[in-house]
This record gives structure tokens, C-alpha cells and sequence, in this order.
């Protein structure tokens, strides 16, 4: 599962962060209740607001759109929510490895 | 029902029948609708959490990832052809090896599983339980059928035990997963010892077969070596005497507590108790129900007779520098005169450990087609073999896995790394273990510096459920969380072989920027003080931690 | 509740009695505490069922199976396995020939094999759609090995699963 153990009160802000049921790509809770893939477009909540966002992101997850979601501690760098943590920061970018041989590179 | 691919036709995987198959189509339609019961919200996730798992689908950091069982490691050249294909289609075009024996594909999406499973049923393959609280694959010897020195051959039993466990309806709901290993030989190439059951297949004075019981080994937070439970479970008493064990294990093992759930802490605790209690059960087991009658065993073993080997004396092998380095490494002697086991290194300088690509799997089933019977093994140190090659044909298939990037002659040394995925793909991780395997991998990729080195096995985990292995690697590298930096605790004296052993931490553990030196001040500490012919492990275990911890800490 | 036996849906006879009530005169359930405390009344002809908690070997009340028509199970949680094994206890080594239900957190896809392990009713849980219980198909029929159950042979240790 993708949701830490440790749930500890909200100091900064925060998006929230799921994976989509069908696929499991990770998304970022955005404006509207949508889900989106880039974080970019992640609703930010200041850290009073975190309990509200945190139910807002659940209806996805009563709504079978996305499983596991969790809150993810942010800082806004050149206007951008960045996670604060290493982990949080992977599951933005992705591996840090390249694993793709060059034919899928190429052809995708 | 889809036609099924045909395998090649002297590879010895266990050939499904009719009723196989059955059963498979059965578990895929089940699955699917459990699936579309998910996404209609039938299902919650807590609900189809469990039978997912089952299934081999976990949900990871980026994606979700589907696990396929690879029964005792052996494959066949259509599979593994297959394989590829499905790594180009559903997936990233590539595939990654792991310590169980097992393939793993890391960016499966929900709505692909059902075509997915229909692909590997078409040869005969599947994800089940390969996930779950339940029984796990049940891992072997690679060189199964052509070690010289195999006593019993273990593939028998091991899909006996497969088949046994396929959907044990007492037995998937375990307290934890059950992970079982079988070797037939006396070199111990599965980590036997660090299984929740080890079975050792032996023959008596009569030349019978029965097995050496093993239970509560394991690795993770808390590692253990195993207790042997029994010197001799008869053949035909085998699979009753592991329904004692799990049973008991069902009903006693912790429930409330996930990191006391595994049968290595009831063992542990209950010492003696747990024996005893295993012996009761076993005692009023019936019998005739229980027993594994010995034309079942003739029946599975003949799926696992030998292929025709051509009658051919052994030979010189060519004197070629390239060849010779890399048959040094890679080539093994073979029961059959002539023949050789050849293994293939997936642990390239600088690469992915365990990872092929789809072209790689290609070149890997072609030339098993052409010169291995058309089979493959998987080993636990995500390499892979091809178990039974002419001697003559060496020169070809060295020159085949060269095209491949597959000839990289370092088999057995330190570039020859364990490393689970890591926090790059797994949810459950602390830390990276990928790239510090790639910069070691760089630090000591000189190959006559690592041939000097000798022997010498590095496992890398990302986190303490010790996927890598990292307990009983000689050195052991634990990636943590140290106040959200990654950290590298190292520990030292390790084995996974027959004279089993957890390794010693060293000391603090050492930041992601800083571990590869910390691996080079160990590996000059053991150069400086090695004594002529000794391994990495010998020197170890002559001269003690302290002067690792003075080189590293500056501290005895 | 409603309980599944073979697939059809069946009224529950028994109530379940407080260990401080009295008996009454119908099926009663009740805990393995009051069973240890007070034993099987004399001369009770009604059924009696007992409820072992999955932390309670079956042998703990293995003397009153011949009287008792009822033992009831609970899965505390859907991946909770021990109720499997004590069905197969009290089946297998205890010959008990009584009803045995599987109650709480009991799903579906649990109902082929608490029935190869001797289990003979499920309670369905609250909320429970019965019609979709009735309509779960019973797509698995082959078994890898053998349980309480008997079929056809398939050969090797296989058998064919019979439909309720």
C-alpha cells in the first residue's frame, strides 16, 4: 500500500495523492475534485484546511476512482508544490532510474 | 478456451493437461470478475485488497505491479518468449528478476490484468499466489537435473508442494506469507535456512527418499535462522507433515501484530511447544488421506526426466582471452559428459540488477531453444541459466549473450549484486537501492580487480522487510530512513549457503553520497589483512568486526 | 440474519442467549464460557449451539460435540484464517457431525473453501445483498488437494469439486 504509517499533525501545506483505481498511475487531488496527473495542478491546502482536503480526497475513493490516498507536505518553489519528503518527491518524478530500454523510449 | 502456445519439446516444465488448464481459465474468469466487481464499487479495497494479492497484483509507488510465479524458477523458451511480449505490451519493455524466482512488471494497469492473465495462460503461466498470507512459490536449485553432485532432484517435490498449495483452502489465510525452499543437493543454493519451511530431499542407506524438515527461518526485522524439526519425513509422508506445520502455524501464529506474524516467532517463542504440537497433529493426520502415494511422484517425475543428451565426451574449451574470462565465471560442470550449465549474468557493470529487457528475454529463449532444450532457469541472485549446453556450443552462445549485453563475466562477485527494487518502485521501501547498486557496480567494475577480489556476495535492501536479501550477504547493505535521508546501515558476514549465518552491523549507517566509499574502505580493510586464498567471507570470519569497524569509525 | 446453506437462503432457528439469561425452550446459542460454566442441561431437547471464538481450540470443547447441533464460528476479518482450521479440527479429528456456520467478516469468495473444510452455513453478513450471495457462481471446481470433500478424480491429487 502507498499510505505511510505515521500520520502526524499538519504543519505546512499540503496536496493530496492517490493512485487511480484503473490504472494505478499516481494523481494529485486538483481544483473541482478532479485528479490529476500533474502536481502542478494539485489543489493546495494550508495546513488548518488539511482535515477538510483530506475528506474531499476520500469522496474519490467512494467514488472508485482512486485507492490509497494520503497527504503529502508541500513547498511551493517557482509557484509549484514540491514535496518536502525524498519519498513524496520519487513518487512526483518518478524512479530515478532509467529501466526503459531505448526501443520504449523511442517509441513512446 | 485460446489455443495454447507449444512449448519446446524436450524442456522439462512441468507440462499442464487438460485439467490444468481448466483450472487456470476457472482462477482467470474468478479474478476478472472480482476485478469488475472492484471498479463497479462492489468491492471495497479492503475487500479486494486480499484477493488481489492472491492474484500477484500489488499497488506500488507509481503504478500497480503484477508478480508472475515462476514454479521452482524453471521456464521454458515460450514462456520466457511470452514474457517479452507481454513486457512490450502491457508494460515498459522490460522485466525484472527477483530473489523468489519470480518475474515482476512494474507498470500494470488494473484494466490490463484480464488480458494479461489470458496472455500468460496461453503458456501456461499465471500470478498466483504470488502475493498474500498465503503459500508462496516454492523456490529451488537452478542447477536442478544437471548438478553432478544432486542426490534427489528437487523440481519433483517442488511441484508437488506447487500443486498442493494451489488454492489449499485451509492455507490462504495464513497469518503471513509462507515462503518454502527445496534443495537436493548438499551445497544449499536456495537460502534454505532462511525459509519459513526448509526441505533438504535426501536418500537413506536403502536409497529411499525423504526430506529434512526445516520451519522459522526467515529475514526482515527480525532475521532468523531455521529449526530442524526432522531428520526424516518419508517421501510419502511429505505433504502431511507440512499440513502439521502450517497448521499449527494457522492457528497459533500472532495476528494482531504484523511483525510477530511469520512462523520464524512462533517457533522462536514456543521453541520445543511448537515441535511437539507439529508431531500431534502429524500423528492423527490421516494417513491414507494425507499420504503422497509414490505413483504420484512417478507420474510428476516423469515431467523432469532427463532431455536426450547426445552421448559426447567432454572437451577443451577454446583458449579465446574473452571466452576464457567469461566460462570461468559462467560455465559449470554438468552430470551429463559433454555438457555444461551456463549462467547468465543480469547484473551488467553499472546496470538494473535482475532486470531484461524484452529483447534480452528474446536472445535468452533463442539460444535456449537452440542450445538449452529451449529451457531456463531463474536463480535467487536474479541471474538466469540455461541448464544444459554442448560443450561444443559454448563458444556460440557466449558470442549470442555478448550480442545481448548479457556476457558480463562477474558471476559470484561483488558487481554480482542482489538488489530488491527500492524506493524508486516500492511502496513499502525507505530508501533507494538501485543506484547504490549501479555505483558500486561502477566503483569495482574493473574485472581484474573484482577477479582478485574473489568471491564475494553484496545484497542490497531498501527497507527492513529484506527483499535484498541483505541479511545473508557478506556484506549486507539496509537502506533507512534517517530523519528523511536516506541512510545505509552495513552489515558483515553474512551467508545464505549451507553454513548460514545473519550478518553483524558494523556500525552507524552512512548517507546515500557516502556508502560507496564505506564499501571501498571494507573491501581495502579485507585486501590488507586477507591471508592467501582466502574469500572475502573466510577473512571475515578470521579476524572479526573490529578492524572493519576501526577502517570505517576509526574506532576498534 | 439470513444464513446460505448450498446455496440457497434459510432462516436462522437459533437466538443467541446472554450467558446471565436463562435457556429458553428453542435453539439457543451461546458462548464457550457459559458452555464450560454450566455444562449441557439434562434433559434439554431443544438444539444447543456454542460460538468458538478463533482464539479457542476446538478441543476445549470437544467433550459436548456429541450434543451440541450447532457451532458457530467468526471471522474476525476478511483474512482471518483460523475458523478454516478449526472447521477442519472439529470435522476431521473431533468427528463432529453438527452444523457448522461461518459468521462475521465472511465474503464470497471464501464460501467453496469453508465448504471443503466442513463448514455447512454461512451467516451472511449485515447489509448483505443475499440475491447477489445466491448468484455468486461457483466458477472454481477443480481442487489441488484433498480436504473434508470427496469428487472425481482428476488424477495426480486432484479432484473435481461437487456443486452444492
Amino acid at each position: 500500500m502507498s499510505t505511510p504509517a505515521k500520520v502526524r499533525p499538519v504543519t505546512a501545506p499540503t496536496v493530496f495523492t492517490a493512485n487511480r483505481l484503473r490504472d494505478g498511475r499516481v494523481v494529485w487531488l486538483a481544483a473541482g475534485d478532479a485528479w490529476v496527473e500533474e502536481i502542478s495542478a494539485a489543489a493546495v491546502f494550508a495546513p488548518e484546511e488539511a482535515e477538510a482536503g483530506l475528506a474531499r480526497a476520500k469522496r474519490g475513493e467512494a467514488q472508485q476512482l482512486v485507492v490509497g490516498v494520503y497527504g503529502v507536505e508541500v513547498s511551493i518553489q517557482a509557484g509549484k508544490p514540491v514535496p518536502t519528503r525524498f519519498r513524496e518527491q520519487l513518487r512526483m518524478r518518478g524512479p530515478s532510474v532509467d529501466a526503459e530500454p531505448a526501443e520504449y523510449r523511442l517509441a513512446s | 478456451m485460446n489455443v495454447v502456445l507449444a512449448p519446446p519439446p524436450h524442456a522439462r516444465t512441468y507440462r499442464y493437461d487438460a485439467i490444468d488448464r481448466e483450472f487456470l481459465d476457472e482462477r482467470i474468469a474468478e479474478f476478472t470478475a472480482q476485478i469488475e466487481r472492484r471498479l463497479r464499487g462492489e468491492l471495497t479495497e479492503d475487500e479486494f485488497k486480499p484477493l488481489r494479492l492472491m492474484n500477484g497484483l500489488y499497488l506500488q509507488l507509481h503504478a500497480y505491479m503484477y508478480r508472475i510465479a515462476i514454479p521452482y524458477g524453471v521456464l521454458n523458451a515460450t514462456q520466457l518468449r511470452q514474457l517479452a511480449m507481454i513486457a512490450r505490451r502491457w508494460d515498459r519493455g522490460f522485466g525484472h528478476f527477483t530473489t523468489r524466482q519470480n518475474i515482476q512488471f512494474n507498470w500494470t494497469k488494473l484494466e490490463d490484468v484480464p488480458a494479461m492473465a489470458r496472455a500468460l495462460a496461453d503458456v501456461d503461466m499465471h500470478a498466483i499466489q504470488t502475493s498474500g498470507n498465503c503459500i508462496r512459490n516454492t523456490t529451488t536449485d537452478e542447477y536442478a537435473g544437471a548438478d553432478p553432485d544432486e542426490v534427489v532432484d528437487p523440481r519433483i517435490y517442488a511441484e508437488i508442494i506447487r500443486q498442493w498449495s494451489t488454492l489449499h483452502p485451509e492455507f490462504n489465510w495464513l497469518p503471513r506469507k509462507f515462503k518454502i525452499a527445496i534443495t537436493g543437493a548438499a551445497q544449499d543454493r536456495v537460502a534454505m535456512q532462511v525459509h519459513d519451511v526448509g526441505l533438504v530431499a535426501r536418500r537413506d542407506a536403502a536409497g529411499a527418499i525423504g526430506f529434512e524438515v526445516w520451519a522459522g527461518g526467515g529475514l526482515g526485522r527480525t532475521p532468523l535462522l531455521a529449526t530442524k524439526l526432522r531428520d526424516w519425513v518419508a517421501e510419502d509422508a511429505l505433504l502431511a507433515y507440512l499440513e502439521a506445520v502450517l497448521r499449527v502455524y494457522n492457528a497459533e501464529g500472532d495476528r494482531a501484530n504484523i511483525y510477530r506474524a511469520r512462523i520464524k516467532i512462533l517457533v522462536r517463542d514456543q521453541g520445543e511447544a511448537y515441535r511437539d504440537k507439529v508431531e500431534a497433529e502429524f500423528a492423527r493426520l490421516d494417513k491414507t488421506r494425507y499420504r503422497l502415494d509414490p505413483e504420484v511422484v512417478a507420474e510428476i517425475a516423469q515431467h523432469f526426466a532427463p532431455p536426450p543428451f547426445a552421448s559426447l565426451p567432454d572437451i577443451a574449451l577454446p583458449t579465446d582471452p574473452d571466452f576464457a574470462a567469461w566460462a570461468r565465471r559462467s560455465v559449470r560442470r554438468h552430470r551429463q559428459p559433454g555438457y555444461a550449465s551456463v549462467t547468465i549474468s543480469l547484473k551488467p557493470i553499472g546496470g538494473i540488477p535482475g532486470d531484461a529487457t524484452a529483447a534480452q528475454m528474446e536472445a535468452v529463449a533463442a539460444l535456449a531453444e537452440r542450445h538449452s532444450f529451449g529451457e531456463i532457469r531463474v536463480t535467487h541472485a536474479q541471474n538466469l541459466v540455461l541448464p544444459h549446453v554442448r560443450q561444443e556450443d559454448l563458444l556460440a552462445v557466449f558470442h549470442g549473450l555478448k550480442a545481448a549485453g548479457l556476457a558480463t563475466p562477474n558471476l559470484g562477485l561483488i558487481s554480482d549484486i542482489i538488489a530488491c527494487p527500492g524506493m524508486d518502485y516500492c511502496a513499502l521501501a525507505t530508501a533507494r537501492s538501485i543506484p547504490v547498486a549501479q555505483m558500486i557496480s561502477e566503483r569495482f567494475a574493473s574485472l581484474e580487480a573484482q577477479y582478485d577480489l574473489g568471491e564475494l556476495f553484496l545484497n542490497i535492501s531498501g527497507c527492513i522487510n529484506a527483499c535484498g536479501h541483505h541479511h545473508v550477504g557478506h556484506i549486507g547493505i539496509l537502506g533507512v530512513d534517517k530523519r528523511g535521508a536516506e541512510s545505509y546501515q552495513i552489515t558483515l558476514g553474512g551467508s545464505a549457503t549451507e553454513d548460514a549465518a545473519i550478518g553483524e552491523l558494523v556500525g552507524p549507517g552512512f548517507p546515500y553520497d557516502q556508502v560507496t566509499d564505506a564499501v571501498e574502505t571494507i573491501i581495502r580493510t579485507h585486501l590488507a589483512h586477507r591471508a592467501p586464498g582466502e574469500r572475502f567471507i573466510d577473512t571475515y570470519r578470521r579476524i572479526g568486526l573490529a578492524p572493519f569497524k576501526e577502517a570505517l569509525y576509526g574506532i576498534a | 440474519m439470513a444464513l446460505l446453506e448450498r446455496g440457497a437462503l434459510r432462516d436462522d432457528p437459533f437466538t443467541s442467549i446472554a450467558d446471565d439469561a436463562a435457556l429458553p425452550d428453542s435453539a439457543a446459542l451461546i458462548s464457550h464460557v457459559r458452555l464450560a460454566r454450566d455444562g449441557i442441561p439434562e434433559g434439554r431437547n431443544a438444539p444447543l449451539g456454542v460460538i468458538l471464538p478463533p482464539d479457542v481450540a476446538p478441543e476445549a470443547i470437544a467433550a459436548y460435540l456429541p450434543r451440541l447441533a450447532l457451532v458457530a464460528l467468526r471471522l474476525p476479518g476478511p483474512r482471518d484464517g483460523r475458523a478454516f482450521t478449526q472447521a477442519r479440527t472439529l470435522r476431521e479429528h473431533l468427528g463432529f457431525a453438527g452444523e457448522i456456520r461461518a459468521t462475521g467478516h465472511v465474503l464470497p469468495d471464501h464460501v467453496t473453501m469453508l465448504t471443503r473444510l466442513g463448514v455447512s452455513t454461512i451467516e451472511l453478513p449485515a447489509g448483505a445483498d443475499p440475491a447477489a450471495w445466491q448468484r455468486m457462481p461457483r466458477i472454481i471446481d477443480i481442487a489441488y488437494q484433498p480436504a473434508l470433500d470427496t469428487g472425481r478424480s482428476l488424477g495426480l491429487r486432484r479432484h473435481r469439486l461437487e456443486h452444492a
